[in-house]
C-alpha cells in the first residue's frame, strides 16, 4: 500500500524524456552546424570590421549564424539545467533554471538582432 | 548558507591501535572505521593486525577473525560468505565491494575498511539502507500479469529468458548505488543504479504486462535522468553486472515509447 502510494504520485511533474531528447537532438544538429560555420569562416577576413559585415551579408554565413546562435544557447541552457538540478536544491533550483533560460533567451534575441543588423547593409 | 566543512560526525579521527604484528608470520594491518551511536564521539579509525597465516582467504574472514580474537565490539553485517546475500558490502581500499569475495591476497597492508559511502551509519561498518529498500519497493519489483491462459504457467522462450541475464543476478548489496555521485547528491529522488537495474529487470521480463506503466513512472527528471553515465556503478558491481547499460536501456525504451 505504501509502495503503491509512493509510485502513484504524478510522474509528469518532472518529465525527463523531453529534456533528455532535446539535449541529444540539439547536440547532434550542432555538430554539422558548427563544422559548416567553420567552413564558411574560411572566407572571413577578421582584419577589419567592414569585411566582417560584408561576410555577414552572404546568405551562407548569415543562415549559419542565425541557426547556430539560438541553438547553441538552447543547448547550453539545457546543459546548465542539468548541473543546477544536480547541485542546487529547492527553492534555488527552479529559480536558477528560469534565470538561465531567461538569460539564454535574451542573449539569443540580442545575438540574432546583431547578426541581422550587422549583415543588413 | 554553504557549508564548507564536513559535519562533526563525518570527520574521522585517529583511533586505537589494538595490537601490533609482533610474532606473526604474515601480518596484515587493517584500518577500520569505527563509530558507536551510544557515545558522543567522532568516528575513528582503529588499527588491527591479523596473521594471514592463520586466517581464511577473504576480507570477511579477516573481519570475523578480528571480532573473534581481538575486538568483539567490531560490528558488521555478514551472512552467506559466498557473494549471494549482499550483506557484507563495504568500502575496501576505496572500492565498494563484498568483503566475502574480496581476496586478501589482492590487498596491500594497511587495508582501509569503511562503510558504504554517503549512507547514514548505524554502527561501525553497518549502513542504514532503509531509504534504499524503500526505493526498491517503489519500483514494484514483482510480476504484474493476469492469470496465464492455460491456468498453469507463463511460458518464455529461450530468447525471452536470456533477456533477463545480467539483471536477475543483482543481489541488492548497494555497492553500485553508493558509488554513484548522482546518488550521493540526489538520493532523495534519484533511484540509483541498483534500483533502476531492478526496475529494468521487470521491464525486460516478457511475462510482465505492466511495462508501459513502469516506463511512465520512471520518466522523471530525478528518478531516472540523474544518471549521467559516470559508470562508477558498473565499475563497482561485485557481481560483474552493468547497471549503467540497464539505465541506458530504460532511457531508450522510454524514448521509443514516445516518438
Amino acid at each position: 500500500m505504501m509502495a503503491a502510494s509512493r509510485t502513484s504520485r504524478p510522474a509528469s511533474t518532472h518529465p525527463g524524456l523531453g529534456h533528455w531528447r532535446w539535449q541529444r537532438v540539439s547536440a547532434i544538429v550542432l555538430v554539422p552546424l558548427i563544422l559548416w560555420t567553420l567552413w564558411m569562416m574560411r572566407s572571413l577576413d577578421g582584419g577589419s570590421y567592414l569585411s566582417v559585415r560584408a561576410w555577414l551579408q552572404d546568405i551562407g554565413p548569415k543562415t549559419a549564424l542565425l541557426l547556430l546562435v539560438p541553438l547553441s544557447y538552447f543547448h547550453g541552457a539545457l546543459g546548465l539545467q542539468v548541473i543546477i538540478e544536480d547541485y542546487l536544491h529547492p527553492p534555488l533550483r527552479s529559480l536558477f533554471i528560469w534565470l538561465v533560460r531567461l538569460v539564454a533567451l535574451i542573449l539569443s534575441v540580442v545575438s540574432l538582432w546583431a547578426v541581422l543588423a550587422a549583415g543588413s547593409i | 548558507m554553504a557549508q564548507f566543512r564536513l559535519p562533526k560526525n563525518a570527520r574521522m579521527i585517529q583511533g586505537r591501535r589494538h595490537n601490533d604484528g609482533s610474532g606473526m608470520q604474515r601480518p596484515l594491518q587493517l584500518q577500520i572505521y569505527r563509530w558507536n551511536p551510544d557515545d558522543d564521539s567522532q568516528p575513528q579509525i582503529d588499527e588491527y593486525t591479523i596473521d594471514q597465516a592463520t586466517c581464511g582467504p577473504m576480507l570477511l574472514d579477516a573481519l570475523i577473525k578480528i571480532k573473534n580474537e581481538i575486538d568483539s565490539t567490531l560490528t558488521f553485517r555478514r551472512s552467506c560468505r559466498e557473494g549471494i546475500c549482499g550483506s557484507c558490502a563495504m568500502n575496501i581500499d576505496g572500492t565498494n565491494t563484498l568483503a566475502c569475495t574480496q581476496s586478501l591476497a589482492k590487498l596491500k597492508t594497511p587495508v582501509k575498511v569503511y562503510p558504504l559511502p554517503h549512507m547514514p551509519v548505524i554502527k561501525d561498518l553497518v549502513p542504514d539502507l532503509t531509504h534504499f529498500f524503500d526505493q526498491y519497493a517503489s519500483v514494484e519489483p514483482w510480476l504484474k500479469a493476469s492469470d496465464p491462459p492455460d491456468g498453469q504457467e507463463r511460458r518464455q522462450n529461450t530468447e525471452n529468458r536470456e533477456a533477463l541475464d545480467g539483471l536477475y543476478e543483482c543481489i541488492l548489496c548497494a555497492c553500485c548505488s553508493t558509488s554513484c555521485p548522482s546518488y550521493w547528491w540526489n538520493s532523495e529522488q534519484y533511484l540509483g543504479p541498483a534500483n533502476l537495474l531492478q526496475a529494468y529487470r521487470w521491464i525486460a521480463d516478457s511475462r510482465d504486462e505492466a511495462t508501459a506503466e513502469r516506463l511512465e513512472q520512471l520518466n522523471d527528471n530525478f528518478k531516472l535522468y540523474r544518471c549521467h553515465t559516470i559508470m562508477n556503478c558498473t565499475n563497482a558491481c561485485p557481481k560483474g553486472l552493468n547497471p549503467g547499460k540497464a539505465i541506458g536501456e530504460i532511457k531508450s525504451r522510454i524514448s521509443k515509447e514516445k516518438i
